[in-house]
Protein backbone atom coordinates (compact mmCIF):
# COMPACT_ATOMS: atom_id res chain seq x y z
CA UNK A 1 0.00 0.00 0.00
CA UNK A 2 2.89 2.36 0.65
CA UNK A 3 3.72 2.22 -3.03
CA UNK A 4 0.26 3.37 -4.10
CA UNK A 5 0.95 7.15 -4.00
CA UNK A 6 4.10 6.59 -6.07
CA UNK A 7 2.13 4.57 -8.62
CA UNK A 8 -0.52 7.25 -8.74
CA UNK A 9 2.00 10.08 -9.19
CA UNK A 10 3.64 8.16 -12.04
CA UNK A 11 0.28 7.58 -13.75
CA UNK A 12 -0.61 11.27 -13.34
CA UNK A 13 2.71 12.40 -14.82
CA UNK A 14 2.24 10.10 -17.82
CA UNK A 15 -1.33 11.36 -18.30
CA UNK A 16 -0.22 14.99 -18.05
CA UNK A 17 2.59 14.36 -20.52
CA UNK A 18 0.23 12.65 -22.98
CA UNK A 19 -2.29 15.47 -22.60
CA UNK A 20 0.35 18.12 -23.26
CA UNK A 21 1.46 16.23 -26.38
CA UNK A 22 -2.01 16.47 -27.91
CA UNK A 23 -1.57 20.17 -28.73
CA UNK A 24 -4.16 22.35 -30.40
CA UNK A 25 -6.27 20.64 -32.99
CA UNK A 26 -6.57 23.64 -35.32
CA UNK A 27 -6.77 22.78 -39.02
CA UNK A 28 -3.54 23.50 -40.94
CA UNK A 29 -5.36 25.83 -43.36
CA UNK A 30 -7.51 28.59 -41.95
CA UNK A 31 -8.45 29.69 -45.48
CA UNK A 32 -10.88 27.83 -47.73
CA UNK A 33 -9.81 27.59 -51.37
CA UNK A 34 -11.82 26.40 -54.36
CA UNK A 35 -9.70 23.95 -56.30
CA UNK A 36 -10.06 23.71 -60.08
CA UNK A 37 -8.56 21.08 -62.36
CA UNK A 38 -8.29 21.51 -66.13
CA UNK A 39 -8.91 18.42 -68.25
CA UNK A 40 -9.47 17.59 -71.90
CA UNK A 41 -12.50 15.85 -73.37
CA UNK A 42 -11.03 12.48 -72.29
CA UNK A 43 -10.60 13.60 -68.68
CA UNK A 44 -6.81 13.86 -68.90
CA UNK A 45 -5.13 16.79 -67.18
CA UNK A 46 -4.12 19.61 -69.51
CA UNK A 47 -2.28 22.87 -68.94
CA UNK A 48 -2.20 26.09 -70.99
CA UNK A 49 1.00 26.44 -73.03
CA UNK A 50 1.40 30.09 -72.00
CA UNK A 51 1.75 31.77 -68.59
CA UNK A 52 -1.73 32.04 -67.10
CA UNK A 53 -3.24 34.49 -64.63
CA UNK A 54 -6.45 34.23 -62.63
CA UNK A 55 -8.25 37.39 -61.59
CA UNK A 56 -11.04 37.12 -59.05
CA UNK A 57 -13.97 39.49 -59.42
CA UNK A 58 -16.95 40.34 -57.27
CA UNK A 59 -19.51 43.12 -57.15
CA UNK A 60 -20.39 44.91 -53.95
CA UNK A 61 -21.75 48.21 -52.76
CA UNK A 62 -18.80 50.43 -51.87
CA UNK A 63 -18.82 53.53 -49.69
CA UNK A 64 -16.81 56.41 -51.20
CA UNK A 65 -16.11 59.85 -49.83
CA UNK A 66 -16.45 62.91 -52.07
CA UNK A 67 -14.99 66.28 -51.21
CA UNK A 68 -17.28 69.13 -52.17
CA UNK A 69 -16.07 72.54 -53.42
CA UNK A 70 -16.77 74.05 -50.00
CA UNK A 71 -14.49 71.45 -48.39
CA UNK A 72 -17.23 69.28 -46.91
CA UNK A 73 -16.76 65.53 -47.19
CA UNK A 74 -19.84 63.49 -48.05
CA UNK A 75 -20.36 59.75 -47.91
CA UNK A 76 -21.73 58.09 -51.04
CA UNK A 77 -22.63 54.47 -51.73
CA UNK A 78 -21.64 53.23 -55.17
CA UNK A 79 -23.80 50.19 -55.86
CA UNK A 80 -22.52 47.10 -57.67
CA UNK A 81 -18.91 48.23 -57.79
CA UNK A 82 -16.66 45.67 -59.44
CA UNK A 83 -13.73 44.61 -57.27
CA UNK A 84 -10.84 42.81 -58.98
CA UNK A 85 -8.14 40.84 -57.21
CA UNK A 86 -5.25 39.18 -59.05
CA UNK A 87 -5.06 35.80 -57.37
CA UNK A 88 -2.58 34.01 -59.64
CA UNK A 89 -0.07 35.95 -61.71
CA UNK A 90 1.43 34.42 -64.88
CA UNK A 91 1.91 30.88 -63.69
CA UNK A 92 3.35 28.37 -66.13
CA UNK A 93 2.13 24.84 -66.74
CA UNK A 94 -0.96 25.37 -64.58
CA UNK A 95 -3.22 22.31 -64.78
CA UNK A 96 -4.78 22.93 -61.34
CA UNK A 97 -5.28 26.08 -59.34
CA UNK A 98 -6.68 27.09 -55.95
CA UNK A 99 -8.42 30.42 -55.47
CA UNK A 100 -10.47 31.95 -52.64
CA UNK A 101 -14.11 32.86 -53.12
CA UNK A 102 -15.38 36.21 -51.96
CA UNK A 103 -17.64 36.79 -48.96
CA UNK A 104 -20.29 37.95 -51.47
CA UNK A 105 -22.79 35.43 -52.87
CA UNK A 106 -21.17 35.37 -56.30
CA UNK A 107 -17.55 35.29 -57.45
CA UNK A 108 -16.22 35.40 -61.00
CA UNK A 109 -12.81 34.31 -62.22
CA UNK A 110 -11.11 35.60 -65.35
CA UNK A 111 -8.54 33.12 -66.66
CA UNK A 112 -6.12 35.16 -68.71
CA UNK A 113 -3.82 33.26 -71.08
CA UNK A 114 -0.86 35.67 -71.27
CA UNK A 115 -3.13 38.48 -72.49
CA UNK A 116 -3.97 36.58 -75.68
CA UNK A 117 -7.29 35.04 -74.67
CA UNK A 118 -9.62 34.95 -71.67
CA UNK A 119 -12.14 32.56 -70.18
CA UNK A 120 -14.74 33.50 -67.59
CA UNK A 121 -16.16 31.40 -64.78
CA UNK A 122 -18.90 32.60 -62.44
CA UNK A 123 -19.77 30.73 -59.25
CA UNK A 124 -22.85 31.38 -57.17
CA UNK A 125 -22.24 30.29 -53.61
CA UNK A 126 -23.56 30.25 -50.08
CA UNK A 127 -21.15 31.48 -47.41
CA UNK A 128 -20.83 29.51 -44.17
CA UNK A 129 -19.02 31.28 -41.29
CA UNK A 130 -17.60 28.53 -39.09
CA UNK A 131 -16.32 28.18 -35.52
CA UNK A 132 -14.59 25.13 -34.07
CA UNK A 133 -12.34 26.39 -31.27
CA UNK A 134 -11.57 29.59 -29.40
CA UNK A 135 -7.88 28.94 -30.14
CA UNK A 136 -8.31 28.62 -33.90
CA UNK A 137 -10.47 31.64 -34.74
CA UNK A 138 -13.32 31.67 -37.22
CA UNK A 139 -13.24 30.48 -40.82
CA UNK A 140 -15.38 31.11 -43.88
CA UNK A 141 -16.50 28.07 -45.82
CA UNK A 142 -18.64 28.08 -48.96
CA UNK A 143 -21.11 25.86 -50.75
CA UNK A 144 -21.17 26.23 -54.53
CA UNK A 145 -24.72 26.23 -55.86
CA UNK A 146 -24.27 27.09 -59.54
CA UNK A 147 -21.45 27.58 -62.02
CA UNK A 148 -21.51 29.24 -65.45
CA UNK A 149 -18.71 29.86 -67.95
CA UNK A 150 -17.75 31.51 -71.23
CA UNK A 151 -17.75 29.74 -74.61
CA UNK A 152 -14.03 28.91 -74.60
CA UNK A 153 -14.73 26.27 -71.96
CA UNK A 154 -16.68 23.13 -72.91
CA UNK A 155 -18.21 22.55 -69.50
CA UNK A 156 -17.57 22.75 -65.78
CA UNK A 157 -18.60 20.02 -63.36
CA UNK A 158 -19.03 20.69 -59.65
CA UNK A 159 -17.14 17.69 -58.26
CA UNK A 160 -17.54 18.73 -54.63
CA UNK A 161 -19.66 21.78 -53.75
CA UNK A 162 -18.24 22.08 -50.23
CA UNK A 163 -15.31 24.48 -50.15
CA UNK A 164 -13.66 24.26 -46.76
CA UNK A 165 -10.16 23.99 -45.34
CA UNK A 166 -9.70 20.40 -46.51
CA UNK A 167 -8.11 20.50 -49.94
CA UNK A 168 -10.04 18.56 -52.56
CA UNK A 169 -11.09 18.97 -56.17
CA UNK A 170 -14.16 21.20 -56.27
CA UNK A 171 -14.51 22.02 -59.98
CA UNK A 172 -13.39 20.23 -63.15
CA UNK A 173 -13.03 22.40 -66.26
CA UNK A 174 -13.38 20.54 -69.55
CA UNK A 175 -11.68 21.88 -72.69
CA UNK A 176 -11.79 20.45 -76.18
CA UNK A 177 -8.22 19.89 -77.19
CA UNK A 178 -7.03 18.51 -80.53
CA UNK A 179 -5.66 15.00 -79.97
CA UNK A 180 -2.25 15.92 -81.44
CA UNK A 181 -1.71 18.66 -78.79
CA UNK B 1 2.30 -37.61 -0.94
CA UNK B 2 -0.43 -38.03 1.62
CA UNK B 3 0.52 -35.17 3.98
CA UNK B 4 0.99 -32.78 1.01
CA UNK B 5 -2.46 -33.63 -0.30
CA UNK B 6 -4.02 -33.05 3.07
CA UNK B 7 -2.32 -29.63 3.39
CA UNK B 8 -3.62 -28.50 -0.02
CA UNK B 9 -7.11 -29.60 0.92
CA UNK B 10 -7.06 -27.46 4.07
CA UNK B 11 -5.97 -24.34 2.12
CA UNK B 12 -8.71 -24.85 -0.42
CA UNK B 13 -11.30 -25.15 2.32
CA UNK B 14 -10.08 -21.93 3.96
CA UNK B 15 -10.36 -20.04 0.70
CA UNK B 16 -13.87 -21.36 0.15
CA UNK B 17 -14.75 -20.27 3.66
CA UNK B 18 -13.51 -16.71 3.03
CA UNK B 19 -15.51 -16.41 -0.16
CA UNK B 20 -18.64 -17.61 1.53
CA UNK B 21 -18.23 -15.00 4.28
CA UNK B 22 -18.39 -12.02 1.85
CA UNK B 23 -21.87 -10.54 1.67
CA UNK B 24 -23.15 -9.22 -1.65
CA UNK B 25 -23.89 -5.72 -0.39
CA UNK B 26 -20.88 -4.15 1.32
CA UNK B 27 -22.07 -0.56 1.60
CA UNK B 28 -22.51 2.71 -0.27
CA UNK B 29 -20.14 5.63 -0.73
CA UNK B 30 -20.97 9.24 -1.54
CA UNK B 31 -18.36 11.72 -2.73
CA UNK B 32 -17.54 14.95 -4.43
CA UNK B 33 -14.86 15.76 -6.99
CA UNK B 34 -12.85 18.74 -5.75
CA UNK B 35 -9.97 19.13 -8.25
CA UNK B 36 -12.25 20.90 -10.76
CA UNK B 37 -13.54 23.25 -8.04
CA UNK B 38 -9.98 24.03 -6.89
CA UNK B 39 -8.89 24.65 -10.47
CA UNK B 40 -11.70 27.18 -10.92
CA UNK B 41 -10.94 28.99 -7.66
CA UNK B 42 -7.28 29.19 -8.69
CA UNK B 43 -8.30 31.26 -11.71
CA UNK B 44 -9.42 28.90 -14.48
CA UNK B 45 -12.34 29.98 -16.68
CA UNK B 46 -13.60 26.41 -16.49
CA UNK B 47 -15.58 25.00 -13.56
CA UNK B 48 -16.31 21.28 -13.48
CA UNK B 49 -17.32 19.19 -10.51
CA UNK B 50 -19.44 16.16 -9.78
CA UNK B 51 -21.00 14.18 -6.97
CA UNK B 52 -20.90 10.40 -6.93
CA UNK B 53 -22.91 7.56 -5.47
CA UNK B 54 -21.17 4.19 -5.49
CA UNK B 55 -22.27 0.82 -4.20
CA UNK B 56 -19.89 -1.91 -3.09
CA UNK B 57 -20.82 -5.44 -4.16
CA UNK B 58 -18.73 -8.34 -2.85
CA UNK B 59 -15.98 -5.78 -2.17
CA UNK B 60 -15.11 -6.35 -5.83
CA UNK B 61 -17.67 -4.71 -8.13
CA UNK B 62 -18.43 -1.02 -7.58
CA UNK B 63 -21.30 0.32 -9.73
CA UNK B 64 -21.32 4.12 -9.79
CA UNK B 65 -23.55 7.02 -10.80
CA UNK B 66 -22.11 10.52 -11.12
CA UNK B 67 -23.95 13.79 -11.62
CA UNK B 68 -21.93 16.91 -12.30
CA UNK B 69 -21.99 20.46 -13.49
CA UNK B 70 -19.66 22.03 -16.04
CA UNK B 71 -19.38 25.70 -16.82
CA UNK B 72 -17.12 27.87 -18.94
CA UNK B 73 -17.20 31.58 -19.74
CA UNK B 74 -14.04 32.52 -21.57
CA UNK B 75 -12.68 35.21 -23.85
CA UNK B 76 -9.58 34.25 -25.81
CA UNK B 77 -6.77 36.81 -25.76
CA UNK B 78 -5.43 35.45 -29.05
CA UNK B 79 -8.62 35.36 -31.12
CA UNK B 80 -11.01 37.60 -29.14
CA UNK B 81 -13.65 34.84 -29.29
CA UNK B 82 -16.11 34.57 -26.42
CA UNK B 83 -17.52 31.12 -25.60
CA UNK B 84 -20.04 30.46 -22.88
CA UNK B 85 -21.92 27.40 -21.67
CA UNK B 86 -23.09 25.75 -18.46
CA UNK B 87 -24.94 22.49 -18.03
CA UNK B 88 -25.26 19.35 -15.91
CA UNK B 89 -23.77 16.06 -17.06
CA UNK B 90 -24.33 12.44 -16.10
CA UNK B 91 -22.11 9.39 -15.92
CA UNK B 92 -22.88 5.77 -15.21
CA UNK B 93 -20.45 2.88 -14.94
CA UNK B 94 -18.59 0.57 -12.61
CA UNK B 95 -15.18 0.07 -11.02
CA UNK B 96 -13.37 -3.14 -10.21
CA UNK B 97 -11.42 -3.42 -6.95
CA UNK B 98 -8.11 -5.12 -7.71
CA UNK B 99 -7.53 -5.65 -3.95
CA UNK B 100 -10.93 -7.24 -3.29
CA UNK B 101 -9.31 -10.10 -1.36
CA UNK B 102 -7.36 -7.75 0.93
CA UNK B 103 -10.11 -5.96 2.90
CA UNK B 104 -7.75 -5.42 5.84
CA UNK B 105 -5.75 -2.84 3.81
CA UNK B 106 -6.66 0.85 4.26
CA UNK B 107 -7.22 1.33 0.54
CA UNK B 108 -7.31 -0.26 -2.86
CA UNK B 109 -6.46 0.24 -6.52
CA UNK B 110 -9.30 0.14 -9.01
CA UNK B 111 -10.03 0.31 -12.70
CA UNK B 112 -13.34 1.10 -14.31
CA UNK B 113 -15.45 2.32 -17.16
CA UNK B 114 -17.95 5.19 -17.47
CA UNK B 115 -20.50 6.24 -20.04
CA UNK B 116 -21.08 9.99 -19.97
CA UNK B 117 -23.68 12.17 -21.64
CA UNK B 118 -24.84 15.77 -21.54
CA UNK B 119 -27.25 18.09 -23.27
CA UNK B 120 -26.33 21.75 -23.29
CA UNK B 121 -26.66 25.12 -24.98
CA UNK B 122 -23.73 27.38 -25.84
CA UNK B 123 -23.07 30.90 -27.11
CA UNK B 124 -20.22 31.99 -29.38
CA UNK B 125 -19.33 35.58 -30.26
CA UNK B 126 -16.38 36.38 -32.49
CA UNK B 127 -15.04 39.53 -34.09
CA UNK B 128 -16.65 40.54 -37.39
CA UNK B 129 -15.12 38.55 -40.24
CA UNK B 130 -13.53 40.65 -42.98
CA UNK B 131 -12.86 39.18 -46.41
CA UNK B 132 -9.05 38.96 -46.64
CA UNK B 133 -9.26 39.22 -50.44
CA UNK B 134 -11.27 41.31 -52.89
CA UNK B 135 -10.30 44.61 -51.32
CA UNK B 136 -11.08 43.56 -47.74
CA UNK B 137 -14.42 45.35 -47.94
CA UNK B 138 -17.09 42.74 -47.24
CA UNK B 139 -17.71 42.09 -43.56
CA UNK B 140 -19.79 39.34 -41.95
CA UNK B 141 -20.78 39.43 -38.26
CA UNK B 142 -20.26 36.27 -36.20
CA UNK B 143 -22.59 35.63 -33.28
CA UNK B 144 -24.47 32.41 -32.51
CA UNK B 145 -26.47 32.12 -29.31
CA UNK B 146 -28.48 29.26 -27.84
CA UNK B 147 -26.92 26.49 -29.94
CA UNK B 148 -28.43 23.18 -28.72
CA UNK B 149 -26.04 20.25 -28.49
CA UNK B 150 -25.77 16.78 -27.02
CA UNK B 151 -22.59 14.75 -26.49
CA UNK B 152 -21.75 11.20 -25.41
CA UNK B 153 -18.41 9.75 -24.37
CA UNK B 154 -16.64 6.86 -22.68
CA UNK B 155 -14.09 7.04 -19.87
CA UNK B 156 -11.53 4.45 -18.84
CA UNK B 157 -10.67 5.11 -15.21
CA UNK B 158 -7.77 3.98 -13.07
CA UNK B 159 -7.13 5.16 -9.54
CA UNK B 160 -6.91 4.49 -5.87
CA UNK B 161 -9.05 5.04 -2.80
CA UNK B 162 -7.73 5.27 0.76
CA UNK B 163 -9.36 5.69 4.15
CA UNK B 164 -8.57 8.94 5.98
CA UNK B 165 -10.57 8.84 9.19
CA UNK B 166 -13.48 6.61 10.22
CA UNK B 167 -15.84 6.57 7.22
CA UNK B 168 -14.05 9.35 5.35
CA UNK B 169 -11.92 8.48 2.34
CA UNK B 170 -10.15 10.20 -0.50
CA UNK B 171 -9.29 9.01 -3.96
CA UNK B 172 -7.31 9.96 -7.01
CA UNK B 173 -8.11 8.79 -10.47
CA UNK B 174 -6.83 9.29 -13.99
CA UNK B 175 -9.36 9.22 -16.80
CA UNK B 176 -8.82 8.55 -20.47
CA UNK B 177 -11.80 9.94 -22.37
CA UNK B 178 -12.99 8.94 -25.81
CA UNK B 179 -15.67 11.01 -27.49
CA UNK B 180 -18.46 8.92 -29.04
CA UNK B 181 -20.69 11.55 -30.63
CA UNK B 182 -21.71 15.20 -30.53
CA UNK B 183 -24.07 17.46 -32.43
CA UNK B 184 -22.35 19.51 -35.10
CA UNK B 185 -24.17 22.51 -36.49
CA UNK B 186 -23.58 24.12 -39.85
CA UNK B 187 -21.80 27.14 -38.40
CA UNK B 188 -20.42 25.93 -35.10
CA UNK B 189 -19.25 22.97 -33.14
CA UNK B 190 -18.92 22.97 -29.35
CA UNK B 191 -15.47 23.91 -28.08
CA UNK B 192 -16.10 22.83 -24.49
CA UNK B 193 -18.41 19.96 -23.50
CA UNK B 194 -19.52 19.92 -19.81
CA UNK B 195 -18.18 16.76 -18.18
CA UNK B 196 -15.91 15.92 -21.11
CA UNK B 197 -13.76 19.02 -21.43
CA UNK B 198 -12.33 20.51 -24.60
CA UNK B 199 -13.90 18.96 -27.65
CA UNK B 200 -11.15 16.66 -28.91
CA UNK B 201 -11.51 13.06 -30.05
CA UNK B 202 -9.72 11.87 -26.91
CA UNK B 203 -8.53 13.47 -23.69
CA UNK B 204 -7.06 12.89 -20.26
CA UNK B 205 -8.08 14.28 -16.90
CA UNK B 206 -7.14 13.79 -13.27
CA UNK B 207 -9.76 13.77 -10.50
CA UNK B 208 -9.53 14.03 -6.75
CA UNK B 209 -12.52 12.85 -4.71
CA UNK B 210 -13.44 13.28 -1.10
CA UNK B 211 -15.78 10.47 -0.04
CA UNK B 212 -17.78 9.16 2.85
CA UNK B 213 -18.80 5.53 3.42
CA UNK B 214 -22.44 5.61 4.52
CA UNK B 215 -23.07 3.64 7.72
CA UNK B 216 -25.65 1.36 6.08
Amino acid sequence: MKKLPVIFILISLVATFLHSCEGESCPPNAMAYAKFTMVNQHGTAVAPTVPTSVIGQTTIDVIVYDTLENGDIIEKIVEDSVINDTLINKESNMSTFKVPLSYSDQTSFIINYNGEQQDYITIKHRNIPYFMSVDCGTMMFHEATEVTHSYGIDSIVIVNPNIDNYEKENFRIYFTVADNQ
Amino acid sequence: MCPMYAFAQIKKDKKKENTEKVKLYQGTTIGVEVAGLANHFLGSDILSSEVMLQANLLNRFLPIVEVGYGKVNTLSDATDIHYKTSAPFFKIGADYNFFYDKPHLPGYLFGGLRFGFTSFVYDVDAPTMTDPNYGGIIQVPFSYHGVNTTAKWLEIVGGMKVKIYKGFCMGWSVKYKKRLSYTKHENTEPWYIPGYGENAATGFSVSYHLMYNLPF
